[in-house]
């Protein structure tokens, strides 16, 4: 079973939520922010094994090559382009479809696995860690996080922790979740990041809950537009210095003993939900 | 010989555009012809990879010339496999441009600028 934890805004909270929740229950935490994945200062893992991860990209065979333009025509993210003497590649606009090795019809064309990152397994106190790491400078994340996801377990509980905002990347870790907790801040920002997932989640037909974190006397900025969209809130985590004091130094929040009482709350909600609403 | 202008606009007085790959037009006018012809870059939207994609549209159309406010290093990249040379736009028109250009007061573009900038 997957819950995953998204927030179209980046810096609301979703690993501050999903590594005291994973630790409360003691499941597996993943984390698909490959591009900044920091669940790992607060659960502090060993980790046991890595995995590397590629894409499959073009090499042209220019004795094969008639320069007939196929393949530049046929590749949809402007990674191939012809000069009229050779074929030119982009590897870091590739995503890996294959494309253009299908449409060559002189057989000059192959796809070579380029290494865009790695995937870190290993157990924290209470369960199993894994978490994907991107290259420095790589664009695409999205095929490092399927690495990631193949390697769940799926009849575990896992809380994954997703990426912020709510394109590619978001929907690739969103497949095959079973609940999905939103995590928001009430600014006008946050809002309107929250809004653009709800459009995904309702696309993907993922049964969700919000929660509002760092909450204040504006928590109506974000409650209007749930009472508005009938939209379930499951929680609230007031807006606190303790809480972040302790995140400061890398603790987890319920290591404080008043938010360890908002976070059993807010894990017990979230379960109900999930096991009520769950798609599994 | 052809040149290819980005422009905001469709015709030979429309105002140029800094962007490259991100052009909404590319104006190309052909000097045995004396004669401007609009091009509405399709590449224009795509997450990644405008620059290239324009630098493409270049050399499918033969062209010798470009006149454009920045060129990235992908775009540069296909460029400098060809014999396109590209110059830095100066006035505020297409024809302008070109004039200036035909006139050789245009400062050739020798170093891909920052990638992106057209986003």
């Amino acid at each position: 079973m997957n819950i995953v934890f998204l927030s179209g805004k980046g810096g609301t909270g979703k690993t501050t939520v999903s590594t005291n929740i994973a630790y409360i229950n003691g499941f597996n935490y993943i984390d698909c922010d490959v591009e900044e994945p920091n669940g790992h200062i607060f659960l502090k893992p060993e980790y046991k094994e890595v995995v590397q991860s590629g894409i499959l990209n073009p090499v042209i065979d220019e004795e094969k090559c008639t320069l007939c333009n196929a393949c530049v025509e046929n590749c949809q993210f402007g990674t191939l382009a012809n000069t009229g003497k050779k074929i030119l590649i982009f590897n870091e606009l590739c995503h890996g479809c294959g494309t253009c090795s299908i449409s060559c019809n002189f057989n000059a064309i192959q796809e070579v696995k380029r290494n865009v990152g790695k995937i870190e397994i290993g157990t924290y106190e209470k369960g199993k860690f894994m978490r994907g790491v991107l290259n420095l400078k790589e664009p695409l994340a999205v095929p490092l996080i399927k690495d990631v996801k193949e390697l769940i377990v799926a009849h575990e509980t896992n809380i994954i922790d997703a990426p912020p905002g709510s394109s590619c990347t978001v929907v690739e870790t969103l497949e095959d979740g079973d609940y999905a907790v939103l995590v928001t801040e009430p600014s006008a920002f946050g809002l309107s990041d929250l809004k653009q997932v709800v459009t995904v989640l309702k696309q993907m037909a993922i049964p969700f809950g919000v929660i509002i974190n760092r909450g204040d006397n504006n928590n109506s900025i974000i409650t209007d537009y749930l009472n508005k969209e009938k939209i379930d809130l499951i929680g609230m985590i007031p807006y606190s210095m303790k809480a972040a004091q302790l995140y400061s130094k890398g603790t987890l929040l319920i290591k404080d003993p008043e938010l360890n009482e908002v976070f059993v709350d807010l894990s017990q909600k979230i379960m109900h939900r999930v096991m009520t609403n769950g798609k599994n | 010989m052809k040149i290819m202008i980005s422009a905001t606009g469709k015709d030979k007085n429309s105002i140029v555009d800094e962007k490259f790959g991100r052009a909404e037009h590319y104006i190309i006018y052909d000097s045995s012809k004396d004669a401007f012809n609009n091009l509405v870059n399709t590449a224009q939207s795509g997450a990644h990879g405008a620059g290239p994609k324009a630098a493409q549209i270049a050399i499918d159309h033969g062209v010798d010339i470009i006149l454009t406010g920045n060129l990235g290093p992908k775009a540069m990249r296909v460029i400098e496999h060809t014999n396109i040379k590209a110059y830095y736009l100066k006035e505020k028109t297409v024809l302008e441009n070109v004039q200036s250009f035909l006139k050789d007061e245009l400062e050739e573009i020798e170093k891909a600028g920052p990638s992106n900038a057209g986003k």
